[in-house]
C-alpha cells in the first residue's frame, strides 16, 4: 500500500514539474523569437556606425532617431541632412547635397521639403499646408519678415531627432501635452518681455473647465474632445482670434450654442458694437463651467455687468435662470427617490432612469437656447422636463405602494408558515408523549 | 373482505370504478397496486418496514441534507417557470429577465426564490460538508457518500456559475469572462480549455447557449444521479416524528426564501457590454476565495511570468484533490471529534482560511 502511495506522489510530482517546465520553455521561446525579429529589422547605415562611435550627444541622436516616427518609417539621415551614407569615405563631400545642421531661420522650409510635398506625403495621408499656415501665423511672420530666430519653429513643438506623431502620448505636440509645450515659451516672462505678451495663459487654462477635463479631473468627460491651445489658435497658423471670429472659434465645438447665439439680440449687438463676444461672458483662457448664476449679479462676466439690475433684459435673464433651476431641482429630487428605490429594496428602475435622462436632455437642450435669449424657447424645454418629473414621481409612488403590498403579502405568508410550524411542533410533541407512554 | 373480493377476481377482469376506489384503501394499495401491478414483493416491503423503525437518533446533518434536496427541488420548480419566458440569446436574455421581473405576475417572486435558492443551496452544502467532516461521517463504510457529496458540492458551484451568466448583465458577463480565462494558466492545453468553456475566443452567444444547456439539462441530470448515489448508502429512513421535524425545517427554509426574495429582490444590473469593462470584476461570494488565491499567487511573479497564474490554479487543484481523498487519507477510525484533534484542527483552519480569503477578496 505504501509503495502505491509513493508511486502516485511521484507521478503527480512529475506531472506538475512537466507543466512548470513547459511553461518556462514556452516563455523563453517567445523571448528568443522577438529578439530575432528585432535583429532582422536593423539595417546597416554608415551614419549610425560613426555617430555611435562618437558617443554622448551624437550617439544619442541616433537612438532618438531610431525611436522617432522618422526612424520607424525608414526616413533615414540623408532624407533631411543630405550627403551620401553608402560609403564611409564620402558622406559629406561636395555634390552629395550634404546640409548638416540647418539654422533656426531655415528649419521651417527644411522640414517643408517633405511635409509640403503632396506627392510624398500622400502615402502617409498627412496634411501638407503646415508651411503656408505657418507663414500666416505670428510666429511665421516674426521669422520670415522680421528674421526673429526666437519665435517658435517646427522643432520647438515637435522635437528634433526624437520627433513623434502627434497621436503619440510622448510627443510634445500631443493633445494633452501641447499646452505645456506652448507654455515653455509663453509662460516664460523674460522670453515674452520683448513681445509684450502676458504669461498667465497656462495657469488660467489649467483652472478652466477645459483644462480640468484634459487633466482627467472631470468624470464622464473625454479629455481628447476638449480644446487645447491649437484648437482655438490654429496649430501652425497660430494667432489670437479677431473680435468677429471668436464666436466662430467657440462654435467649432459648441455648434448648438453658436446657432442660437446667431438668432438672439446679442449677435445684433456684436455686429453693431463689437460686443458681447463669447469671452465677455465666459472669459477666454480661464473658461469656468457656466452655471445659471451668470444671470445674476453685477460682477464681471455676469449679466448685471452690462445690463441695469431692473432692466427688461436683466429680468428676462432671471426668469430664464429660475425656469432652468426649478426643472433641475425637480430632476435631482426625483433622481434621489429613484436611487433610493434601487439601493434599498433593489428594484428595477432602469425605465425610470431613462425618463430622468430624457428630462436631463431637455435641460441640455434648454441651456444652449439661453444664448438666443428667447424665453419661450427655453421654457418649452424646462416645462417638458417638469412634465416628465411629474410622471416619474407618479411611477415612484406606484412602485413604493407595490413594494408595501409585497411586504404585506410576505407578512401574511409568514403568518401561515408560522402557524403551520406551531401546528407541526404540537404534533411532534404529541408523538413524543405517545412514545414516552409506550 | 375487500382482499377476498380482489383475490376472487380473474387477473384480466376489468376493475370498474369500485375497484379503483379500492386502490385508495391501505390494503387495496398494498395488495392491488404494490404487489400485483408494481410487482413489489412482500419481502421488500417487510425490509422497508424494518428500516422505518428508529435505530438511532437522526443527525442534524441529515436534516441539512434533506433541506438541500428541498431547495434543489425548489430550484427545479422555479427554474421551470423561468424557462417559460427566457430565451438564451444575447439579444433577448436581458430583456426576458426584466420582463419576468417586472411584467409577469409574481415573476419577481419566482426569480427571487430561484436567485436566493442558489445562494442558500451552496451555503447549506458547505454547512453539510462541515458537519459531516466534524462528525466523521465520511469514514468507512460511507466513503461513497463523501465522494458523491463532494461531487454534488462542485455541481452546485457549477449551477451557480452557469446560472450566473444567464441574465446577461454586466456583472455576470465580466465575472464569467474572468473565470473562463483561468484555464489559460495551463501551458498548451489552456487555450483549448478556454475554447471549450466559451465556445470561442470571447464570451458570446455560443457561451450563453452552452451555459444554458449545462444549467437546465446536464447539471440537473448529474445532480439527480449523484443525489441518488449519495442517499443509497444511508440506510436510515425518516420516521413520522423525523418527518415532522423535516417539514418544519422545509417550512423555515421556504419562509427564509420568500422573505429574501421579497425584501431583497434579485438584482437586474446593467445589460452586458463587451466594450465596457467595469472597474472591479468580482465573482459570486462562493468563488471569491478562489479569486483571492489567484490574486495572492500574483506575488509569486519572482519565479517567472508563468508562475502566478499556473501556481494559483495548481494550488486550487491540489485542494480539490485533497477534498476528494479525505476518507482515504484519514485512517483514524474514531468518529468522536475529541479523539480526532488533527482532523478537527485541519477542518477549522480550512474554514477560517475560506472565510478570510472570501473577506479579503470582498474588500479588495
Amino acid at each position: 500500500m505504501k509503495r502505491y502511495w509513493k508511486k502516485t506522489i511521484i507521478v503527480i510530482a512529475i506531472f506538475l514539474s512537466a507543466l512548470v517546465l513547459l511553461q518556462i520553455t514556452g516563455a523563453e521561446a517567445t523571448k528568443e523569437t522577438s529578439k530575432k525579429k528585432r535583429k532582422r529589422k536593423k539595417g546597416k547605415v554608415t551614419c549610425i556606425i560613426c555617430h555611435n562611435q562618437l558617443g554622448k550627444e551624437k550617439a544619442a541622436w541616433v537612438k532618438q532617431w531610431q525611436e522617432s516616427v522618422h526612424g520607424k518609417n525608414d526616413v533615414t539621415c540623408p532624407a533631411c541632412h543630405g550627403g551620401d551614407p553608402s560609403s564611409f569615405n564620402k558622406p559629406k563631400i561636395e555634390g552629395t547635397g550634404y546640409i548638416g545642421k540647418p539654422s533656426r531661420l531655415e528649419v521651417p522650409e527644411f522640414c517643408a521639403r517633405c511635409h509640403s510635398n503632396t506627392n510624398w506625403m500622400r502615402q502617409y495621408n498627412k496634411r501638407t499646408d503646415q508651411l503656408s499656415q505657418y507663414k500666416t501665423s505670428k510666429h511665421g511672420k516674426g521669422l520670415f519678415q522680421k528674421k526673429d530666430a526666437q519665435v517658435a519653429i517646427c522643432i520647438d513643438c515637435h522635437g528634433k531627432h526624437d520627433i513623434s506623431g502627434i497621436s503619440d502620448p510622448s510627443s510634445l505636440a500631443h493633445h494633452k501635452s501641447i499646452a505645456e509645450t506652448c507654455a515653455g515659451c509663453h509662460a516664460d516672462e523674460d522670453y515674452m518681455l520683448p513681445y509684450g505678451l502676458v504669461t498667465n495663459q497656462l495657469a488660467a487654462y489649467n483652472n478652466s473647465y477645459h483644462g480640468m477635463i484634459i487633466k482627467g479631473k472631470v468624470d464622464g468627460k473625454n479629455p481628447s474632445l476638449v480644446p487645447s491651445c491649437p484648437d482655438c489658435h490654429s496649430p501652425h497658423g497660430a494667432k489670437p482670434p479677431e473680435v468677429a471670429e471668436v464666436h466662430n472659434v467657440c462654435g467649432n465645438c459648441h455648434m448648438q450654442t453658436e446657432k442660437y447665439f446667431h438668432q438672439g439680440e446679442h449677435k445684433t449687438a456684436l455686429d453693431e458694437q463689437n460686443q458681447p463676444r463669447c469671452i465677455d461672458c465666459h472669459d477666454y483662457h480661464e473658461i469656468r463651467y457656466p452655471t445659471s448664476e451668470l444671470f445674476v449679479g453685477e460682477s464681471i462676466y455676469h449679466c448685471g455687468f452690462c445690463h441695469l439690475m431692473n432692466s427688461k433684459p436683466y429680468l428676462k435673464g432671471i426668469r430664464i435662470k429660475e425656469a432652468i433651476e426649478n426643472a433641475e431641482r425637480e430632476i435631482v429630487k426625483v433622481e434621489k427617490m429613484v436611487l433610493s428605490l434601487q439601493e434599498a429594496p433593489g428594484l428595477d428602475v432602469m425605465d425610470l432612469k431613462e425618463t430622468i435622462q430624457k428630462a436631463r436632455r431637455n435641460i441640455l437642450e434648454a441651456i444652449p437656447k439661453t444664448h438666443s435669449l428667447i424665453e419661450e424657447d427655453v421654457t418649452k424645454h424646462t416645462d417638458r422636463a417638469l412634465v416628465l418629473t411629474g410622471e416619474l414621481q407618479q411611477k415612484v409612488d406606484n412602485m413604493k405602494k407595490e413594494f408595501v403590498t409585497r411586504k404585506k403579502g410576505l407578512f401574511a405568508a409568514l403568518m401561515v408558515i408560522g402557524f403551520l410550524i406551531c401546528f407541526l411542533l404540537y404534533k411532534r410533541w404529541l408523538l413524543e408523549l405517545k412514545e414516552e407512554e409506550m | 373482505m375487500a382482499t377476498t373480493a380482489s383475490n376472487k377476481r380473474k387477473p384480466n377482469e376489468p376493475l370498474g370504478l369500485k375497484g379503483l376506489l379500492h386502490w385508495f384503501t391501505p390494503t387495496g394499495f398494498r395488495e392491488d397496486v404494490l404487489k400485483k401491478r408494481l410487482n413489489i414483493s412482500e419481502n421488500l416491503l417487510q425490509k422497508f418496514k424494518q428500516n422505518l423503525q428508529p435505530k438511532k437518533k437522526i443527525r442534524l446533518s441529515a436534516y441539512i441534507g434533506w433541506t438541500i434536496v428541498f431547495v434543489f427541488l425548489m430550484e427545479c420548480f422555479t427554474g421551470m417557470f423561468l424557462m417559460m419566458y427566457y430565451h438564451p440569446t444575447v439579444a433577448e436574455a436581458f430583456a426576458n429577465v426584466r420582463y419576468i421581473t417586472n411584467i409577469i405576475p409574481y415573476g419577481w417572486l419566482i426569480r427571487g426564490i430561484h436567485f436566493w435558492g442558489s445562494h442558500i443551496m451552496i451555503t447549506l452544502v458547505l454547512l453539510h460538508l462541515f458537519h459531516t467532516f466534524f462528525k466523521g461521517a465520511y469514514k468507512a463504510p460511507r466513503e461513497m457518500a463523501w465522494l458523491s457529496g463532494v461531487i454534488l458540492l462542485f455541481l452546485s458551484l457549477a449551477f451557480g456559475l452557469t446560472g450566473y451568466l444567464l441574465p446577461w448583465n454586466q456583472i455576470s458577463f465580466w465575472a464569467v469572462t474572468v473565470v473562463t480565462e483561468v484555464p489559460m494558466a495551463f501551458p498548451y492545453i489552456g487555450h483549448y480549455l478556454k475554447l471549450i468553456a466559451r465556445g470561442g475566443e470571447n464570451v458570446s452567444q455560443v457561451t450563453l447557449t452552452r451555459f444554458f444547456a449545462m444549467h437546465v439539462m446536464a447539471l440537473p441530470a448529474l445532480t439527480t444521479f449523484f443525489l441518488v448515489l449519495h442517499f443509497l448508502p444511508i440506510k436510515k429512513y425518516l420516521i413520522p416524528k423525523d418527518l415532522i421535524t423535516y417539514a418544519i425545517a422545509i417550512l423555515f427554509c421556504f419562509g427564509c426564501l420568500i422573505s429574501l426574495a421579497t425584501l431583497s429582490p434579485a438584482p437586474i444590473h446593467d445589460k452586458a457590454d463587451p466594450f465596457h469593462t467595469p472597474d472591479k470584476v468580482k465573482a459570486e461570494w462562493y468563488f471569491l476565495a478562489c479569486q483571492e488565491i489567484l490574486a495572492l499567487a500574483e506575488h509569486l511573479d519572482f519565479l517567472g511570468s508563468w508562475a502566478p497564474k499556473l501556481l494559483g490554479v495548481i494550488i486550487q487543484i491540489v485542494i480539490i484533490i485533497l477534498l476528494f481523498l479525505i476518507p482515504f487519507i484519514d485512517r483514524n477510525s474514531a468518529r468522536n471529534p475529541k479523539k480526532r484533534p488533527i482532523a478537527i484542527t485541519f477542518l477549522s483552519l480550512s474554514y477560517v482560511a475560506f472565510i478570510l480569503l472570501t473577506l479579503m477578496a470582498k474588500f479588495r
